[in-house]
């Protein structure tokens, strides 16, 4: 009871004081994955930048991101997504 | 009357709304299922889509509604006494204000995380996503103007703020710079710069100096620029995280200075039905948003607290919850100032500089705590300038994309930041210079409420198009699109027109009451067409008729 109290506090603090930092760090998380896959996936659309080694080895690591990842990119972005950031 | 009473009063009236009707209209209305899965979870990208806690979400979602409005509305409101602005506030936010925040969410939430604009477009029609574009941009305006003028207002009428606030600005980079760069440890900067903040208030009270109402706004507005150009880990973020423990050191020493001194109230509970800046109904109703009800908090609960709520149970405690903690800020600002003047002729004589007044009531309150009162002074008008601020810090930043996304097919520069960041620049400083900030901060009121019925409309069709009982959105949204649009029209027609006219004003005054009526009539056009369309939409969806989406509409859930 009391510890449940005091992790919601600690949420609350984080949610006030931290979270828009955080979300900051998630952006450029973000920014670092779309390279990422650009370097992965490079090849397709001519910049071939791994060996295809490298491309088939991490392959099956990022397959489960790849619908994701499609949908994020291709979500439309409008004035009102800027609200967040 | 006893200060405390009414505080307590007011709180039991939090209780009753939280945990009555906002929980009937979650189950029977909404119906909210836990086990439904939320935006977050099926879309969750790691930033704008991602669970997270409701706690944290909840502390962000008070972060991002409660700025400088809830305490400016309420004090300007106390020329009518401070009973009608007390009434306003309880049922406002009982029967519209959190039910909006709430639903606004809601909609998001059952519409895959999207927008207003997509909603509108999907919902209303195609041209409903850019006629709300408009209608915002004007709004963002006005929100720069009202703000831009709290800000210039309070720190050129107080010669302890300048260097406070020069020291808050510097701390904002330095804070960037350590924790994004130099990777230094959050819990040594945080110290660091609260030490600096909390040092330079004091240093404030004893090397004062003071600067132009002309020299301020230039300041002001060089401060937006840097917020709308600047990446927001360099200057937006870091200002927010440094300036909120200011904030909220205000709110809990003005909370406990309160009880501590439990003073009485000593302005007049009623004054007038009518005033000099107009009738109670409509007037006193946009003047005071924030708190009661704002439009703002649609958009806040729409686009980003609704895509990290990991499940339905959360939207309530989230947006409710805020919206009730809003309300309480807005409580204690009341009652701070109406507890802080002998009568109402020291109040009214300083009217136009809401700062001013906050500075004098809440200073009263932490001087019980035993702080001296030049310092408890000086950290309250910190207080009212940091929140005021970061307002500004956003707005010029969003009128920037709005410019772009507005104009940016038919004007290739309209896409150029600096170019529609200083067109805003621009037209802030015409309006701010030119204008009366009353009727400013009344147009600004009442496009911030005009927001919040356009919400209430979304609601509303959503919930005719589910075959809900909307008739818990429709009534609030009539009430708010018919004394917000008769508070526009009553404001630019009987106010600021006839004043221009008058022969009493000065040219720039003359060119600023019409440009500010300019923008009160456009904001209502705005609001006719989507309201006209609204209709249309809401016969489509009560009688049933197939509605085929707009063409195009499903990129927006691509």
């Amino acid at each position: 009871m009391i510890s449940s109290f005091f992790k919601a506090v600690k949420d609350y603090l984080t949610g006030i004081f931290l979270y828009d930092l955080m979300s900051v760090a998630y952006a450029e998380k973000r920014s670092i994955d779309d390279l990422f896959t650009f370097g992965l996936f490079g090849t397709l659309i001519g910049f071939p930048h791994l060996f295809n080694y490298y491309h088939l080895r991490l392959m099956p690591y990022y397959v489960p991101r790849i619908h994701p990842w499609k949908r994020k990119v291709l979500r439309e972005k409008d004035f009102f997504d800027q609200i967040r950031h | 009357m006893n200060s405390l009473w009414v505080l307590l009063f007011w709180l039991a009236v939090v209780v009753v709304g939280y945990w009555i009707y906002a929980r009937y209209v979650g189950k029977s209305v909404f119906e909210v299922n836990k086990d439904r899965a939320t935006p977050a979870k099926m879309y969750m990208d790691g930033v704008d889509f991602m669970p997270a806690n409701k706690n944290v979400l909840y502390g962000f979602q008070l972060n991002s509604i409660a700025g400088a409005a809830p305490i400016v509305g309420p004090i300007v409101a106390l020329q009518w006494g401070w009973v009608p602005a007390l009434l306003w506030l309880g049922l406002g936010v009982f029967f519209i204000g959190w039910l909006h925040d709430f639903s606004s969410a809601m909609i998001s939430v059952r519409n895959d995380g999207e927008t207003f604009g997509a909603i509108s477009y999907k919902l209303i029609s195609s041209r409903a996503r850019k006629i709300l574009l408009v209608f915002i941009y004007f709004y963002l305006l006005l929100i720069a103007a009202a703000f831009g003028h709290v800000v210039t207002s309070g720190v050129s009428g107080d010669a302890t703020l300048p260097l406070p606030m020069l020291v808050v600005i510097g701390v904002a980079f330095l804070v960037g710079q350590m924790i994004y760069k130099a990777r230094v440890n959050i819990i040594a900067t945080t110290i660091i710069a609260i030490a600096l903040i909390f040092f330079s208030i004091w240093l404030g009270t004893v090397w004062s100096f003071t600067f132009s109402y002309t020299t301020i706004l230039v300041c002001v507005l060089i401060f937006g620029y840097f917020s709308s150009i600047l990446p927001v880990w360099r200057f937006i973020q870091p200002y927010n995280y440094a300036s909120v423990y200011v904030v909220y050191f205000g709110i809990i020493a003005g909370v406990l200075g309160i009880i501590i001194g439990h003073k009485p109230m000593t302005l007049p509970a009623f004054t007038s039905w009518s005033i000099g800046m107009g009738p109670l109904w409509p007037i006193l109703f946009v003047t005071i948003a924030c708190g009661a009800v704002s439009g703002w908090h649609s958009l806040v609960s729409s686009t980003a607290t609704s895509r990290q709520l990991e499940n339905e149970l959360d939207v309530k405690p989230v947006t409710a919850g805020a919206m009730f903690a809003e309300f309480t800020i807005a409580i204690i600002a009341v009652i701070v100032c109406a507890t802080a003047f002998a009568d109402k002729a020291a109040y009214v004589a300083k009217v136009s500089n809401p700062a001013g007044i906050f500075v004098s009531g809440l200073g009263g309150a932490i001087t019980s705590l035993g702080l001296s009162m030049g310092y408890a002074q000086a950290l309250a008008g910190c207080m009212i300038i940091i929140l005021a601020l970061t307002v500004i810090n956003l707005v010029f930043r969003f009128m920037k994309v709005a410019t772009a996304e507005l104009l940016g097919d038919a004007i290739a520069i309209a896409k150029n930041p600096h170019v529609a960041t200083i067109v805003a620049l621009i037209l802030t400083f015409i309006l701010v210079k030119t204008g009366s900030w009353l009727y400013v901060w009344v147009l600004f009121g009442g496009a911030n409420q005009l927001m919040a019925s356009l919400a209430l409309l979304l609601v509303t069709l959503f919930l005719v198009k589910q075959s809900k009982n909307y008739k818990i959105a429709i009534y609030p949204m009539f009430f708010m699109y018919i004394t917000t649009v008769c508070a526009l029209f009553y404001t630019a027609f009987f106010k600021l027109i006839p004043g221009a006219f008058s022969g009493q004003l000065s040219g720039a005054k003359i060119f600023g009451n019409l440009l500010s009526a300019a923008f009160a009539i456009l904001l209502v056009i705005c609001a006719l067409i989507l309201a006209y369309d609204g209709w249309k939409a809401f016969r489509r969806y009560r009688t049933g008729e197939a509605v085929a989406p707009p063409a195009g509409a499903e990129r927006a859930t691509a």
